[in-house]
């Protein structure tokens, strides 16, 4: 979503970077990755 | 099935949340992220569809029924199917874990009852039985207030199990959580997804997680 408008609907298997980039309206960042894994 | 039929909705300082929203979401165990920068509208989006807040344009089919139109009865009938999951957890801090997550049977427990903290014997045993599910049933008598954040998002989760939800809605689940335990949030929203076929909608602003 952006600015209260749905920018892309569909599957995870149809997304790319650019997407992402379409949908935050600039280029990604480091800081919209969450980064690390699972601890058990 | 739930539809957003050019839905709308303006907060009443004229701010924006949503713009003419077409979309449609199966039931039936969907899971469902919602992708956005902070302000995109996720949250608006999100409570929507269990009235937290109220659209001013448009219509919001779920099962068939447009819920801009509850009221009173109605509307804790259509919250009852729908459970929710918060960033803060929203846990009743002072009390036990186990009396935080029967609180997810309030919506099918009596006036009289819920006032009295009167809960039957299958409530207690689902509700064990959930902590179970998230691995944390050794923090039963526990202060919620004693617990790591991601202990409190279990026993969220859990309570909204304890719930019997048709739907599960989590507003930004693990933006208040490190990376490890982001993960293992969202390692239990998707198992629970796939083992109940319950049709789950997540707001994330993680790409990384949101591509998971």
């Amino acid at each position: 979503m952006r600015d209260g408008e749905v920018v892309f609907d569909g599957p995870a298997s149809e997304v790319t970077e650019q997407t992402f980039e379409e949908i935050y309206g600039r280029s990604i960042r480091d800081e919209d990755r969450r980064g690390g894994e699972e601890v058990e | 099935m739930i539809e957003f039929r050019e839905l709308s909705l303006i907060y009443p300082n004229g701010t924006e949340g949503l713009r003419n929203i077409n979309i449609k979401i199966n039931e039936g165990g969907e899971f469902v992220v919602i992708v956005g920068l902070s302000g995109a509208g996720k949250s608006t989006f999100i409570r929507s569809i269990n009235r937290l807040v109220t659209p001013t344009n448009g219509a919001l089919l779920v099962e068939n029924e447009d819920i801009l139109k509850l009221k009173g009865k109605d509307l804790r009938r259509l919250r009852t199917k729908i459970g929710m999951i918060f960033q803060s957890y929203n846990l009743v801090k002072r009390s036990t874990v186990i009396k935080n997550v029967i609180s997810g049977r309030l919506g099918y427990t009596g006036t009289f009852k819920s006032i009295l903290n009167i809960f039957s014997k299958e409530d207690k045993l689902l509700a064990y039985e959930n902590l179970k599910r998230v691995n944390i049933e050794e923090k039963l008598y526990n202060r919620a207030d004693e617990l790591s954040g991601g202990q409190q998002q279990r026993v969220s989760i859990a309570r909204v199990l304890t719930q019997k939800p048709k739907l599960i809605l989590a507003d930004e689940p693990v933006a208040s959580l490190d990376p490890p335990t982001s993960h293992q949030v969202m390692k239990y929203l998707k198992q629970i997804n796939q083992e109940d076929n319950i049709t789950t909608i997540v707001n994330l602003h993680f790409i990384d997680m949101a591509m998971e």
